[in-house]
């Protein structure tokens, strides 16, 4: 069986609110879920570790900095709650999307994928703490000073593969901060100090 | 933490030591290292002459529990303030220099260009570490101090929300410091230097965070509660 996680549901309407709630709540396992009406306090939090957090997309709008920022510093799986076409374009920050007008079983499918995405980062981190050949190449432009979006421009990737390697890197060695990872580049010969 | 784990007046100050080492920072902090201390916490604050909810504030923070305490009176901001200050001196005096120096070693008997990022590192961190002690030595405690004393502060321009932004998450680095220190920095022969560092950074990191909670949890509050008094 699954283990129970922490679920955040983020959305303007109550009605949203309640009735993910109450569907989570009739599934098998017993999850801690919160619901919050703004993303303002939410997403200066740190060390989440390993939640899922449905959300309006829209909620992200003029704060999207914000909102890559908290997903570097925490562990969790986003889900975009789409209620209509326009919003797809913002997709690209979101690891999942759950359209309002689809099946309630999609909700279900999406806790076991949230699941299997957080064991995956857990068999890294158990496995070895050794980069991937993908993670070194992230890490030594992340040394240089790089941004997400400019990474995945060079390396031709989604922002978001980029993220998730990104934490997968920090999982690993047990780093967060740019200048730290620089350091451990460094050490590991995956930059050199004239890089 | 329950409630019932909660340190309490009754509870012997020696077996709250025992319990936790790291209690003994309290007793530094407020001065009172050359005190006895096998005896009640209602008997020691009566001795030393100490205010007893401030104390047993203290003490239940440095063991990990601050979601049960009780808020002292705001009479007892000064000696939080003369705690607080005397928190700063033990950062600025005592444990930027032992660290400064172990890393210094490190770098003169391992001359690679890792040890001297190491020690930039951790000069990167302590400013911003030493950045909010001196806003809180120019600007905080003077205000707490005038209001303390009947004043109403015109000189000083201090707002408590932007105080509370200044408590910006700088335990990311301390935590790096640690991990690279621990996993990835080899010190082959030097590497009881390596060890010492690793002590000391637990002991910083631990009274920074206890620091925080005091300030957020105590401090805080109480200042909220001494300007009402002026409205």
């Amino acid at each position: 069986m699954a283990s129970a996680l922490d679920i955040y549901i983020i959305h303007e309407s109550d009605i949203v609110l309640e009735g993910i709630k109450n569907i989570i709540s009739n599934t098998e396992q017993h999850h801690c879920i919160s619901t919050l009406k703004t993303l303002q306090n939410f997403v200066n939090k740190k060390n989440i570790n390993k939640a899922i957090i449905f959300i309006d997309p829209i909620l992200i709008l003029n704060i999207e900095q914000e909102w890559e920022n908290f997903k570097e510093k925490n562990i969790v799986y986003s889900i975009a709650l789409l209620s209509s076409q326009y919003q797809q374009n913002l997709l690209a920050y979101f690891d999942d999307y759950l359209s309002l007008h689809s099946s309630t079983a999609n909700i279900q499918s999406l806790l076991y994928k949230a699941q299997s995405f957080f064991k995956q980062i857990n068999t890294n981190n158990k496995d070895s703490d050794e980069l991937t050949h993908r993670e070194k190449e992230i890490l030594y432009f992340l040394s240089q000073g790089k941004s997400i979006k400019e990474i995945a421009d060079i390396l031709k990737l989604s922002p978001h593969t980029i993220l998730t390697h990104r934490k997968n890197i920090s999982v690993k060695t047990g780093i967060k901060s740019i200048a730290g990872l620089t350091l451990y580049a460094i050490s590991k010969g995956i930059v050199t100090i004239k890089d | 933490m329950h409630k019932f784990l909660t340190i309490t007046q009754y509870d012997n100050l020696l077996s709250v030591i025992e319990s936790n080492p790291y209690t003994i920072l309290v007793f530094d902090h407020l001065d009172l290292m050359d005190s006895p201390k096998n005896l009640s916490i209602k008997s020691f604050c009566i001795q030393q002459n100490i205010d007893q909810k401030l104390f047993l504030a203290l003490l239940n923070i440095y063991m990990g529990n601050y979601k049960f305490i009780d808020l002292p009176d705001t009479s007892s901001l000064l000696l939080l303030i003369h705690f607080l200050r005397r928190s700063h001196q033990f950062y600025q005096n005592e444990k930027y220099p032992q660290i400064e120096n172990l890393l210094n070693q490190l770098q003169i008997n391992i001359p690679i260009q890792e040890m001297l990022l190491l020690k930039q590192f951790f000069d990167a961190y302590f400013n911003e570490v030493k950045e909010h002690l001196e806003y809180e030595e120019r600007i905080v405690f003077p205000y707490i101090e005038s209001l303390f004393f009947d004043k109403l502060p015109t000189n000083i321009s201090f707002s408590i929300d932007q105080y509370k932004e200044q408590h910006n998450d700088i335990e990311e680095k301390l935590g790096d410091l640690k991990n690279l220190l621990l996993h990835h920095l080899k010190t082959g022969k030097w590497s009881y230097l390596k060890r010492q560092i690793i002590l000391h950074l637990y002991e910083l990191e631990f009274d920074l965070h206890a620091h925080s909670i005091i300030e957020d949890t105590i401090l805080i509050p109480l200042i909220k509660q001494k300007e009402t008094q002026y409205k």
